[in-house]
């Protein structure tokens, strides 16, 4: 999701094509060519710039609700509705084979959902089976700590830079709660899967958001060639 | 002279269909595309429309040369060239991408309540300026662009 906009000329984009299973886009007003995935215009009378990123939260629409119960949902085109993807669609795709081959000794499998953070110039990449076990993650990119932690739907992905005052928190699941708590080592204050400690010392205090992004394993990498790779504890590429 | 005429109207043809073939013979979904492809496909889909409407006159010039000189057995064919020259003209301003995948003809917005969403469907939700909007990505993975406007923030969402 970006600001549709370059140099102050709002730009209004159609689908153009795709490149290596990531589409293209087309801006009607100079006719670039941009990659969906970097927001970047990669031929055109634009090419080279890069669109501004709007920080989105890919949700559940049952926690999209709860948290924000007075947002307005784009409605469906009746019209199309037999074309539109049912809730796991991307688990699907599993049936298509990737264009791009894996290189040998490939991790994991190129349709692998992963979740891709990237700070500084340093990228990683979450296997998605890997965060529904072991959330809360508690991890470190780039110098900043990390959360990455599931959500009581068990779909819902967020990242949090962990550091109140400075410090970096550790946190842990209350379990059996939904919705979703977590306690941190330091206060034992409680908080909730918006980053929000709703109760401690640390009441009323916010983490800040990370941007993330659901990827398939082989479009991540492919954009991302040095990512070093969640496993768990266990060494990763790259270390 | 008919024949050399003939000819050319061939290949002119020929050229046309490949301009306007180019992109979607580069950028098939299910093969991999390298730099060079797509910098062919954005120039081909870039000069097809004015290339093509350069070639029709051509054609139309061949069309008429050999109209005067021949009979039907010469002016049929040729007539069918230019045709299909004409026809290559307007298929370079259509978007075929836009055949399989429709855009969406307007963005209507409704409460939570009226969404129409299950549980479980996951939506890109946004919040500029205080207001919240979610883009169900069942809807983006068919329409795959929505330009949208939140709090006066013209955006584009893609999923």
């Amino acid at each position: 999701m970006w600001k549709a906009a370059v140099d102050g000329q709002v730009l209004h984009f159609e689908l153009a094509g795709i490149n290596n299973q990531n589409f293209i886009m087309r801006d009607a007003e100079t006719g670039s060519w941009w990659q969906q995935v970097t927001g970047e215009a990669i031929q055109g009378p634009l090419k080279g710039r890069r669109l501004e990123l709007v920080p989105w939260d890919e949700v559940s629409f049952a926690l999209w609700r709860r948290e924000r119960p007075d947002s307005r949902v784009l409605r469906a085109d009746a019209r199309y509705a037999e074309h539109y993807a049912a809730a796991d669609w991307d688990q699907d795709m599993d049936r298509y084979p990737t264009v791009v081959p894996p290189p040998p000794g490939d991790p994991l499998p190129p349709r692998e959902l992963v979740v891709g953070v990237e700070i500084g110039g340093e990228a990683k990449a979450y296997p998605f089976a890997v965060l529904a076990e072991r959330s809360p993650v508690v991890d470190e990119i780039g110098g900043v700590p990390l959360l990455v932690v599931v959500g009581e739907d068990g779909k819902s992905v967020r990242c949090f830079d962990r550091r109140v005052d400075g410090e970096a928190l550790d946190f842990y699941r209350l379990p059996g709660l939904a919705p979703l708590r977590l306690v941190d080592a330091r206060t034992a204050s409680e908080w909730d899967f918006a980053g929000r400690a709703l109760a401690g010392p640390l009441a009323g205090r916010e983490l800040a958001r990370v941007r993330t992004l659901k990827d398939y394993w082989f479009d991540w990498r492919l954009y991302h060639p040095q990512t070093r790779l969640y496993a768990a504890g266990l060494s990763s590429p790259g270390d | 002279m008919n024949r050399l005429y003939a000819l050319l109207l061939v290949v002119i043809a020929a050229a046309a269909a490949l301009c306007v073939y180019l992109p979607l013979h580069l950028l098939r979904p299910m093969e991999p595309q390298t730099a060079g492809e797509v910098a062919a496909a954005y120039a081909a889909a870039r000069w097809s429309p004015l290339v093509t409407l350069v070639l029709l006159g051509a054609g139309a010039v061949l069309l008429a040369l050999i109209w005067k000189r021949s009979s039907w057995w010469l002016r049929a064919p040729a007539a069918l060239l230019v045709a299909v020259i004409a026809v290559t003209s307007y298929a370079a301003r259509l978007n075929p991408f836009l055949r399989f995948f429709a855009p969406l003809a307007e963005n209507r917005f409704v409460s939570v309540a009226e969404a129409g969403l299950e549980d479980e469907d996951m939506v890109l939700g946004v919040v500029v300026d205080g207001e919240a909007r979610a883009y169900p990505v069942g809807l983006l993975a068919y329409h795959h662009v929505v330009n949208d406007v939140i709090a006066g923030e013209p955006l584009v969402v893609t999923y």
